[in-house]
């Protein structure tokens, strides 16, 4: 099928960060912007941001920090503990320069803020501008891809990042040719919510392999096979609206938290206090993107690394007859499961926790014989959310998961908390 | 699942206890007639702009800019959207270093950043290294306590 593209329609920009958590701490180390810098996942796991210079060197997102060590200890190599608090701050002043330029302004997540830009048929030079003013603000680079729909707007602003030096990192997909010439360049795993699994099936049994492949697809077949997402994101693709800013994608399939505890671990009730924070957390992401669960999975195992003891793994999950997002109800199955695999004896190195088969809660539907929600369910967590958000992760929190758990993170390489605390301020003699 | 009970913890108390306000807004008398003259108290925030995206704080080191008021532990505020010009004082990187002095774009040499102290050389780039202007400062918050 030819597909018709129509850039005429509602236009929304996306924003976000160029490595993000890597550039918040050049801010204050600006030399580290010309080295190869990497930030550590939560617990010093592996490596979540790089900047090109890393990236160029090989360094592999998810690359474990222990095969990093060599590099890092000869000097080759950047490498910061997450600075969650920092990145914090300086995502709310990123944000604050964009609601400066519009005031429909969604922040979408960390490094990533929705914008709805001026009317105007060329928006390039604005986003010039824009980038400019963040830049001289809060010392932050960032992408500006300009799109008709979310989607078409992600692959813009994926596009400023891939051909930075030939589009100065600003991409409006309105221009004549634009959308289509994108899409012809665009591999379809690079498209929102196509994930590298997605992009398999659909080479193998459609031969699709490019943005333009996959909108070239019926979307009845597109329906039938891959399901109303996948839909949705082909006419997205091709400038219909179909997701809103609030409501995210919903592509997201599953919610997954886990993290390596920073010694081993023996005992139930402190595995247990991990999995009831680990559900909170993703629990919280869940009605972010007003979603519910149909399913949850907990793991756990002992180091892979280690050679000491039996080593042991395992995991086991549930499926609900109601999709549930409420952290106590999650809690509640996930404690169940963990009843179930946990073994004594093991010196247990990471707990983790999956949030599957999400659906929204706008094509939610509910089943006759289920249990009714929890009353007020919705109510107590947007409370317990609210709070979260404003005055820190942990602030309220569910029986299981304790103040100060004996798994809390490995923090070696952690830099000051300069925004944040007096005693952390960048000192200039 | 109906009809239960789950604890969310132990909760702080908030900082005043709940309380009835008897004695607030006692309405039945005459209406005070400053209740629609009501300003916002005064805040320093909004005098030195600190919550603009593009403020800073930075901890001043060393005397070497004594001169200009600015002494060791003071804390300054630096906007970092201020294009900087001669004779300001700025927060200046070279190296790995940042740097509080006055900026001196007026010299033969090229730029320079002046101590305000004449115990201190004015510093000039060698070759190689670059200026990096991070920030202008623009306010010195110097406690008077203990002096």
């Amino acid at each position: 099928m030819t597909p018709s593209l129509d850039v005429t329609g509602r236009t929304i920009c996306l924003c976000d960060i160029n490595s993000a958590y890597v550039a918040m701490e050049a801010v204050f180390r600006p030399k580290i912007a010309q080295r190869p810098c990497i930030v550590l996942s939560n617990n010093d796991g592996c490596a979540i941001a790089r900047n090109l210079i890393a990236k160029r060197m090989g360094v592999k997102m998810g690359q474990p920090w222990h095969e990093l060590k060599g590099l890092h200890a000869r000097g080759e190599l950047e490498v910061f503990s997450s600075n969650f608090a920092l990145y914090h701050c300086m995502s709310n002043r990123f944000n604050a320069v964009l609601r400066q330029h519009s005031p429909l302004c969604t922040e979408y997540s960390v490094d990533e803020s929705w914008l709805v830009p001026p009317a105007d048929n060329n928006l390039e030079p604005w986003g010039h501008a824009l980038r400019a003013d963040v830049l001289k603000k809060t010392g932050l680079p960032i992408g500006v891809g300009i799109g008709v729909s979310l989607t078409s707007a992600k692959l813009a602003s994926w596009a400023a990042k891939t051909w930075a030096r030939g589009t100065g990192n600003v991409v409006d997909v309105r221009l004549p040719g634009r959308l289509e010439k994108l899409l012809k360049l665009a591999p379809v795993r690079e498209v929102w919510g196509i994930g590298g699994r997605l992009a398999a099936r659909l080479e193998a049994d459609h031969g699709v392999r490019t943005a333009w492949d996959l909108v070239c697809v019926e979307r009845r077949l597109l329906r039938r096979h891959y399901g109303v997402l996948v839909e949705s994101t082909a006419r997205e693709l091709c400038g219909e609206w179909c997701f809103s800013p609030d409501e995210g994608p919903e592509h997201q399939q599953q919610i997954r938290a886990s993290q390596a505890f920073g010694r081993r671990i023996y005992d139930f009730d402190t595995i247990a206090s991990a999995v009831a924070s680990h559900v909170a957390r993703a629990a919280a992401k869940l009605r972010r993107q007003n979603a519910s669960a149909q399913s949850i999975k907990v793991s756990i195992s002992t180091s892979h690394f280690s050679r000491q003891g039996e080593p042991y793994s395992a995991s086991a999950g549930t499926a609900f007859s109601t999709p549930l997002s409420d952290s106590r109800d999650l809690t509640q199955a996930a404690l169940n499961i963990l009843r179930h695999i946990y073994q004594e004896g093991p010196a247990y190195a990471r707990a983790g926790v999956l949030l599957g088969d999400l659906t929204g809660d706008r094509y939610r539907c509910d089943d006759l014989f289920a249990p009714a929600e929890r009353p007020g369910s919705r109510q107590v967590m947007s409370v317990v959310d609210q709070l979260n958000e404003r005055m820190g992760r942990g602030t309220v929190r569910f029986g299981r998961e304790t103040a100060s758990p004996g798994w809390e993170m490995r923090q070696a390489l952690l830099s000051p908390r300069y925004t944040t605390r007096w005693e952390d301020l960048p000192r200039a003699r | 699942m109906t009809a239960s009970v789950a604890i969310l913890g132990a909760a702080t108390p908030a900082t005043k206890p709940a309380m009835l306000p008897l004695f607030e807004r006692v309405s039945c008398g005459f209406p005070s007639p400053a209740e629609n003259h009501s300003e916002a108290p005064l805040s320093l925030d909004e005098l030195v702009r600190l919550r603009e995206p593009s403020s800073f704080l930075v901890r001043a080191e060393g005397d070497s800019m004594s001169g200009v008021g600015v002494h060791p532990g003071d804390i300054l505020i630096v906007n970092k959207a201020k294009e900087a010009r001669h004779g300001d004082i700025v927060i200046a990187c070279i190296g790995a270093e940042f740097l509080v002095k006055r900026l001196d774009l007026q010299h033969p040499d090229g730029p320079r950043l002046l101590p305000e102290n004449p115990r201190y050389q004015p510093i000039v780039l060698q070759d190689g290294e670059e200026l990096l202007i991070w920030g202008v400062c623009t306010h010195n918050l110097h406690s008077l306590e203990g002096i």
